[in-house]
Order: structure tokens, then C-alpha cells, then sequence
């Protein structure tokens, strides 16, 4: 979502992936710096704001982390649905978490297109010795799929914040693009109701003198 | 000062009649049942009607309004059909907005709902929606409400898109509620774009605009939630009642079958979950998509306090927000989900913790809907034997509900309780306070007679029958006059013989009841509890005395009553005594029948001069 107000752009970032892959700590320790703590400030890591600046550029993220069971999946397109970004994770040490990471690529891609930002984030690197995903296979995967893979640890905080820097600034540039295109074109793609302001002029009244002429707006 | 009020009761009045019927009918729709068929129960969104009423009537005020609109004064017309209350009294408004006559209303505006502002606005509108506009509208910012280029540029927008949805809706072919979703979201995208652009808004702070983009979504929309909630031309209502019938389907399923960390025996944590399920419920009575959309945000944020062990993710949080959609089962859940998907700013309703919240509201309804055996991980022949009431459902859940449900109806019993107890004590206070009052008074009096008595005697000519309203309140009043003065016979003056002198001289006394005047009266306990005193009569004697005097004594004779301590007068002693046996603990009685002692006493008294 952007809402370009005053300079700050506000994305959606969504937070996919299997049960216990490490969703919740990898948010956390990107907004709290904080892992499995038993003192954490937030009543709640499912709605968490983070706010940075990129290139003189103020922007909001908002991240939403999602429920992983698998009996929630089929309600995945509910929450993806308007979002700027995702982020997929999965455990290095559980080759079915990367199986469902590449099932919901799939989805995303086929629902949102191009317009969602994809990021891979392959967790708990601090577990090398159990890794059962490859590396190189990752990699390829994610870069077949117009996606950019990230190896994180929540537990040591590794390349989190990293992460969703580069993931911002691709947003960033998608929404640029975007306001540059709707600049030149001015086109009245209203039914795209998603990440566009869409202003008709003629439906508003053009000053306030023709206040009174209530009648001739019948039919 | 209000100037425009008149106006408006006027034209009113001399455009047709009829709407000055409709107060009268506004006014008692406090009244539960269908104002039509009496049968069913009326709620204030359906204007009083109930359900099959209100579509009736809003048929015929189609038809009415239809009719109406060929005629040539369509600004007349709908002014006046009440099918859109809200929009009735925008126009109201919109016709009285002359440049001079706007500052008075803001200054009207701004204050608290005067009664004389409200008046002609309650003609047609439904209080509970003037209320609520009268609200929104004193929340506005002073700045904006200085700012005399807006008002009306705001009001202008607002009851254009008023007018577009409305006849929008009145079209021939049943309309399509996308569209109507779209024209709303169009209309806050242009006035945003408006704020943005326009010269009557370079004055304004981002913050003022995004406020005034709340306020113009609010006020549009709640004169427009009669004919946009739960609209004839959607499915809207038949889903409510699916859902609702689902949801009372799966009234078997517990915390457990959904994995959810509630703590179904903790009774803090029902506590909250009860809480929590009070913010919900709440959601129906708003009418502005924003305000549907705060108490969602309000019911999730709940959610978080009783979930325990850590921040909550959505792991634990949307299993929590089933259960409790499961086990609150809104009215007309879906569609207040549809209205607000509909018509709350989409910008809002995408973004931010708000956005979250309901998204997953929406998905919590979507997952009940398409619950099968699978999604609890149960056998699927137990899971429709427990859908179709085969097997029973041992809830501790219903009855931990009830145990809380009756726990918060116990405080509130006990909170009125210690209310009572408070006014109790406050009317003892007043009780003993009225008593030594009493007690002075009489000392007061006893002293007065006293020194009057003896420095005049008083001698009684003849009696007179007097009507008595027996007010403690003035200062004399209570007493009865004229009283006469004594005749000037040097004589009587100057030897004064108190047997004689206040002895009443029968042979001149007409008496009515004979009671009062002879016998000192006796307060039986009837008398004491009957309270009216307007009746009490009173035989009053002529007083005579020097009429060289007169004019000065008679003051002081009307303030004071005889003395007591005569022989044939037992005295205010002895009748007080009647009074502290009343109890004290009766709320009204004690101040009443002390009242009424003491006129009793006075009568006595006076009857005794
Ligand atoms: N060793 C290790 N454990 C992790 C890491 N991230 C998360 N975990 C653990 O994995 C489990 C599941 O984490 P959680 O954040 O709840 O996963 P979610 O279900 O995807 O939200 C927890 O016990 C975490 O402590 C990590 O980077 N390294
Ligand atoms: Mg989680």
C-alpha cells in the first residue's frame, strides 16, 4: 500500500511461510533487536511497523506476519492481497519449509504478478551442520523466479536487517516507476483502486457557487 | 441568533404541511415495537420499522420520491422525503448556508446541542443520526471551523456525493454495489486530490487534511448508512443469517480444537475474553465505516492482553480472533464486513494496524464459513454428528460464559446497590438535618410566643375557614392570614388573662371537622403517611388587639404561633415525639410526614390563637 502523503511511502510487507520456520523471530529481531527474550516490550509481533529513510526517501513499512498452520493456507490470497512485498521463509534444516516457500512463489506470482516484490529468506543459518536445503539451490531457485534470496539467523542476527533494506529499495524504485507512469500517462485506471490515487476531477464540484443547484444533479 | 432556524421551520411550513406531522412520530420512536405492525420489533436503523415494515416503507417512499422528482421543485421534494433522513437535513442545512447566517451556525455548531439548534434538525432526522453528526461536526479542529472559506467548500463535497449515492440507488435497475463501493472510494481519492490541490485548502496542515478526509468519509456516510448498510439490492441480508446460523452450528467447538492459547478455566482470562467480545459486539451499533473499523481494532488489541506466554503472533492471534467471532456471533456479521470492505476509505482500511485487524477479521469469517472436519484435524463422521446436534456438546465454555456473563451482572447489581446506599445515607443526612431544623424552629417559636404573649394577650373574636397549602418554603407563608388584629380595648390590653385570652370562643366558631380546633389532634400513623396536604383546612381565629399597634405586631404575630406550655395545649414537645418513630431508612416518607407533622403542629397552633 502507498499512500504518498507529505513524501512517506507506507508498503505492505507480508511475512509467508510454514510454522516454526522462524517468521515471528526474524520480525522481531528486526524491529525490537530482540530474540526470544523473555522481557520484549511489544504485547504482539503480528502487526509491526518499522520506519527507515532510503535516499532522502521516508518510508513506512508495515509488516504482517501471518498465521503459518497449515489449515490458514488457503486464506494466504486474504492477506497477500494490496502488498508491496513478501517475504518467504524458510528453515535451512527442513526441506519441506522450502517446498512451501516454492508453492506460495508460485501463488504469488500467479495472483500479483510483477507487483509484488519477492524476497527468500532461508533461517537459521546458526544451524549450518543440520542445513538439508542447498545453498546453490536456493539461490538459483529464487533467481529464476524473480526473487532475491537472503541467508538470515534470527538467533545471531544475520542478514536481517539486510534484507529488508534491499527489499525496501526495490519497492521504492517499483513505486517511483509507478508515479512516473502515472505522471506522463494521467490515465483513469480507475478500477485499480491498488497503490493509485486516482482523481477524476469532474465528479468533485469546481467551487462552491454552484451550491444550490441541486436539482440539475438529479439522474 | 439563530436565524436560520426560523427560516427553516417557515419555508417548512409554507411548502407543504406535512413534514411538520413527522416530529410527533420521531419523537415516541422510542418505542421498541414496529411503529406499523406492532407485531415485530422496530430497531432505529429501520426507522422504527421492523424489517418487513421498512422495506414497505421504502418502496413507498421510492414510489413517492419518484413521483415527486417530475414535478418541477426537486430541491423542495427532496428535502422533504424522509427516506434519507440524513440527507433530508443536509439539504436542510445546505439551504440555509448564506455567507452571514454560516458563522452563526458554526458558532451554533460549536457549542453543545442547544436545544433550539436541534429543533427543526429533529423534524426529520432520526435523533440518534443528529446526534451523531452534531458530534463529529464539534470535533472538528478550531482551525478548520475558523476558517470560513471551508465550511462550505466541505459541506459541498459532502452533500454531493450524499446526492450521487442517493439517486445512484434510485435508479430504475436495481444497482450495483461495486459501483456505489467505487464512487465512494473515487470521492475520497478526489477529495484528497482536492485538499491537496485546491486554494481553499493551502491554509491547511497535512494532519488538518487528513482529518477533514475522515470527517467528510463519517458524515457521508452516516446520512448515507440507512440506504447503504445492508442494502435490498444485495445479498447482504441472507448471508447474516447463513453465518449466523453456521456459526450457532459450531457452537461445540472449544479453544482446543482450534489451538488456541486461551486459558478457558482462568477466570482473568475470561474476563478479558468477555471484554474482548463487548468491543465486537459494539461494531454493529457504529454507523460510520471508521468507527465499525475502531471497534474491530479495539477487539484485536483485546485479543493480545489475554494470550498469553510472550508477544503474540499471528500463530496465536488469529486462532483466538475464530474463537471469538465463533463464540460472539455477530448480528448481521457479514454485512457489517461488507460495508465497511464497501465503503471505509480504502487507504485506512489497507494500511496500518486497522487494515491488519480486519483483514483478518475478513479471513476469520472466510474460515468459518469453509470449516470442514480437515481444518480441526478431526474425523469427519464426529465432526457432523457434532454439526447435525447428534452428539452433544459438553461446553465448558457455555457455562464459563454464563458464570462471567452472571459474575459482571452480580457487580453491576452490586454497584447500584452501594448507588442506593450512597442516596440512602444522603437522605438520612438530610433526615436528621430537617430535624434539628425542626427543633430550633420550634425553640425559635416557643421563645417568640413567649415574649408576645407576654407582652400582648391575645383574645380570638371568631373563627375562619381557610384553604391551607402547607409550603415550608416561604418565610411566613405556611401561616395563615389575615390575622386580624386585636380590638383596641384598653382593657384587654393592659390586664391580660391567658386563660381567657386564648381560650377559642366557641360560640362564634363555625368548625368544619372539629377536630383540629378542640382536641389537640392526634397524628395517627395514617395520618402521618398521608401526604397531601393541599386539603388540610384550617380554622382561624380573629385576632384582636390596639390598632395603634397593629401594623408593626401584626409581623411578628404572623411569624410566630402561640406559645406552648398552656394547659389545654400539650405542646410541640409532645407531637414531636411522634415524629422519630417514622423510619428513617424510607426514602420520601420521612421528609414528607415531617412536613406534614409540623402543618399539623401549625394548624393546632393557629387553632389554639
Ligand atoms: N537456532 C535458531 N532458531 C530459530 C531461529 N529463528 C527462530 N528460531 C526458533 O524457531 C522456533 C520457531 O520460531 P517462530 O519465530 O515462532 O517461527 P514462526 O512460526 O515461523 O513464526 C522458535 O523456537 C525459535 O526460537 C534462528 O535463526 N536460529
Ligand atoms: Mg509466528
Amino acid at each position: 500500500m502507498m499512500a504518498n502523503t507529505s513524501s512517506t511511502y507506507s508498503f505492505k510487507v507480508v511475512l509467508l511461510g510454514e510454522g516454526c520456520v522462524g517468521k515471528t523471530s526474524v520480525v522481531l529481531r528486526y524491529v525490537e533487536d530482540k530474540f526470544n527474550e523473555k522481557h520484549i516490550t511489544t504485547l504482539q509481533a503480528s502487526f509491526l511497523n518499522k520506519k527507515l529513510n532510503i535516499a532522502g526517501k521516508r518510508l513506512n513499512l508495515a509488516i504482517w506476519d501471518t498465521a503459518g498452520q497449515e489449515r490458514f493456507h488457503a486464506l494466504g490470497p486474504i492477506y497477500y492481497r494490496m502488498s508491496n512485498g513478501a517475504v518467504l521463509v524458510y528453515d535451512i534444516t527442513d526441506e519441506d519449509s522450502f517446498e512451501k516457500v516454492k508453492n506460495w512463489v508460485k501463488e504469488l506470482r500467479k495472483m500479483l504478478g510483477n507487483d509484488i516484490c519477492l524476497t527468500i529468506a532461508g533461517n537459521k543459518i546458526d544451524l549450518e551442520k543440520q542445513r538439508t536445503v542447498m545453498q546453490e539451490d536456493a539461490e538459483r531457485y529464487a533467481q529464476s523466479v524473480g526473487a532475491v534470496h537472503f541467508h538470515t539467523s534470527a538467533k545471531l542476527n544475520r542478514g536481517i536487517e539486510e534484507m529488508f533494506l534491499e527489499l525496501s529499495q526495490r519497492m521504492l524504485e517499483k513505486a517511483q516507476e509507478f508515479d512516473l507512469a502515472k505522471a506522463s500517462e494521467m490515465s483513469r485506471r480507475g478500477s485499480m483502486r491498488r497503490n493509485v490515487v486516482v482523481v477524476d476531477d469532474e465528479d468533485l464540484p469546481t467551487s462552491s457557487s454552484n451550491s444550490r443547484s441541486v436539482c440539475c444533479l438529479s439522474g | 441568533m439563530q436565524p436560520w432556524i426560523d427560516e427553516a421551520r417557515s419555508s417548512t411550513l409554507s411548502s407543504n404541511p406535512v413534514p411538520m406531522m413527522e416530529p410527533s412520530i420521531s419523537k415516541i420512536s422510542i418505542d421498541i415495537k414496529c411503529k406499523k405492525c406492532k407485531d415485530f420489533y422496530g430497531t432505529p436503523q429501520q426507522l422504527g420499522f421492523c424489517s418487513v415494515c421498512y422495506q414497505n416503507h421504502l418502496k413507498q417512499q421510492k414510489h413517492r420520491t419518484e413521483l415527486a422528482r417530475e414535478r418541477e421543485n426537486t430541491v423542495e421534494v427532496v428535502r422533504q422525503s424522509p427516506k434519507q433522513p440524513g440527507f433530508s437535513k443536509f439539504e436542510d442545512k445546505i439551504k440555509q448556508q448564506g455567507a452571514k447566517k454560516l458563522k452563526n451556525k458554526l458558532k451554533d455548531l460549536l457549542k453543545p446541542n442547544t436545544k433550539e439548534s436541534s429543533a427543526p434538525e429533529q423534524l426529520l432526522l432520526d435523533p440518534d443520526t443528529q446526534a451523531e453528526l452534531d458530534k463529529l461536526h464539534s470535533e472538528l479542529p478550531p482551525p478548520i471551523l475558523a476558517n470560513p472559506a471551508l465550511e462550505p467548500d466541505v459541506r459541498d463535497v459532502i452533500r454531493d456525493v450524499i446526492i450521487r449515492l442517493t439517486h445512484a440507488t434510485e435508479q430504475e435497475k436495481a444497482p450495483c454495489v461495486e459501483d456505489l463501493s467505487e464512487m465512494m472510494q473515487n470521492f475520497y481519492a478526489n477529495f484528497a486530490k482536492r485538499m491537496e490541490s485546491h486554494k481553499i485548502y493551502e491554509d491547511t496542515t497535512p494532519s488538518e487534511r487528513e482529518f477533514l478526509l475522515g470527517y467528510v468519509e463519517k458524515y457521508a456516510m452516516i446520512c448515507l448508512y440507512p440506504i447503504l448498510f445492508c442494502p435490498p439490492f444485495t445479498e447482504d441480508e441472507e448471508q447474516d443469517l447463513a453465518i449466523q446460523e453456521r456459526i450457532r452450528q459450531l457452537q461445540w467447538v472449544s479453544a482446543k480444537h482450534l489451538d488456541c492459547g486461551i486459558e478457558e478455566t482462568n477466570t482473568t482470562v475470561l474476563n478479558l475474553v468477555y471484554n474482548s467480545m463487548g468491543k465486537l459486539l459494539e461494531m454493529d451499533s457504529a454507523r460510520a465505516p471508521q468507527d465499525k473499523l475502531s471497534r474491530v481494532v479495539d477487539c484485536c488489541r483485546d485479543i493480545f492482553l489475554f494470550l498469553q506466554g510472550g508477544p503474540a503472533s499471528a500463530d496465536e492471534f488469529f486462532p483466538a480472533l475464530i474463537f471469538l467471532v465463533l463464540k460472539t456471533n455477530l448480528v448481521r456479521l457479514k454485512s457489517n464486513i461488507h460495508y465497511v470492505t464497501r465503503f471505509c476509505n480504502a487507504n485506512l482500511l489497507n494500511a496500518g494496524e486497522a487494515g491488519y485487524f480486519f483483514t483478518h477479521l475478513s479471513g476469520a469469517v472466510r474460515f468459518i464459513e469453509d470449516l470442514t472436519a480437515h481444518h480441526l484435524g478431526m474425523d469427519p463422521v464426529e465432526f457432523e454428528e457434532y454439526m447435525s446436534g447428534k452428539r452433544a456438546c459438553s461446553s465448558f465454555w457455555e457455562s464459563a460464559m454464563f458464570v462471567i456473563e452472571s459474575l459482571h451482572t452480580m457487580d453491576e447489581g452490586l454497584s447500584t446497590l452501594s448507588d442506593l446506599a450512597a442516596i440512602q445515607s444522603k437522605v438520612l443526612d438530610g433526615t436528621i438535618q430537617m430535624r434539628s431544623d425542626l427543633d430550633t424552629f420550634c425553640a425559635d417559636i416557643t421563645a417568640s410566643i413567649d415574649r408576645i404573649s407576654a407582652e400582648i394577650p391575645l383574645q380570638f373574636m371568631s373563627q375562619e375557614k381557610v384553604e391551607f397549602d402547607g409550603h415550608l418554603s416561604g418565610e411566613g407563608d405556611w401561616l395563615v392570614s389575615p390575622l386580624q388584629p386585636q380590638s383596641d380595648d384598653p382593657s384587654t390590653a393592659l390586664q391580660p388573662d391567658s386563660s381567657t385570652t386564648l381560650q377559642p370562643d366557641s360560640s362564634t366558631t363555625s368548625q368544619p371537622e372539629g377536630s383540629t380546633t378542640q382536641n389537640p389532634p392526634s397524628l395517627s400513623s395514617e395520618d402521618i403517611i398521608q401526604p397531601s396536604l393541599e386539603t388540610t383546612q384550617l380554622p382561624v381565629q380573629n385576632l384582636k388587639r390596639g390598632s395603634s399597634s397593629a401594623h408593626e405586631t401584626q409581623g411578628t404575630a404572623q411569624h410566630s404561633t402561640p406559645q406552648a406550655g398552656q394547659t389545654s395545649y400539650q405542646g410541640f414537645s409532645s407531637q414531636r415525639l411522634q415524629i422519630p418513630s417514622i423510619p428513617c431508612a424510607m426514602e420520601v416518607l420521612p421528609m414528607t410526614s415531617l412536613q406534614l407533622a409540623l402543618n399539623r403542629a401549625v394548624t393546632v397552633q393557629t387553632a389554639k390563637l
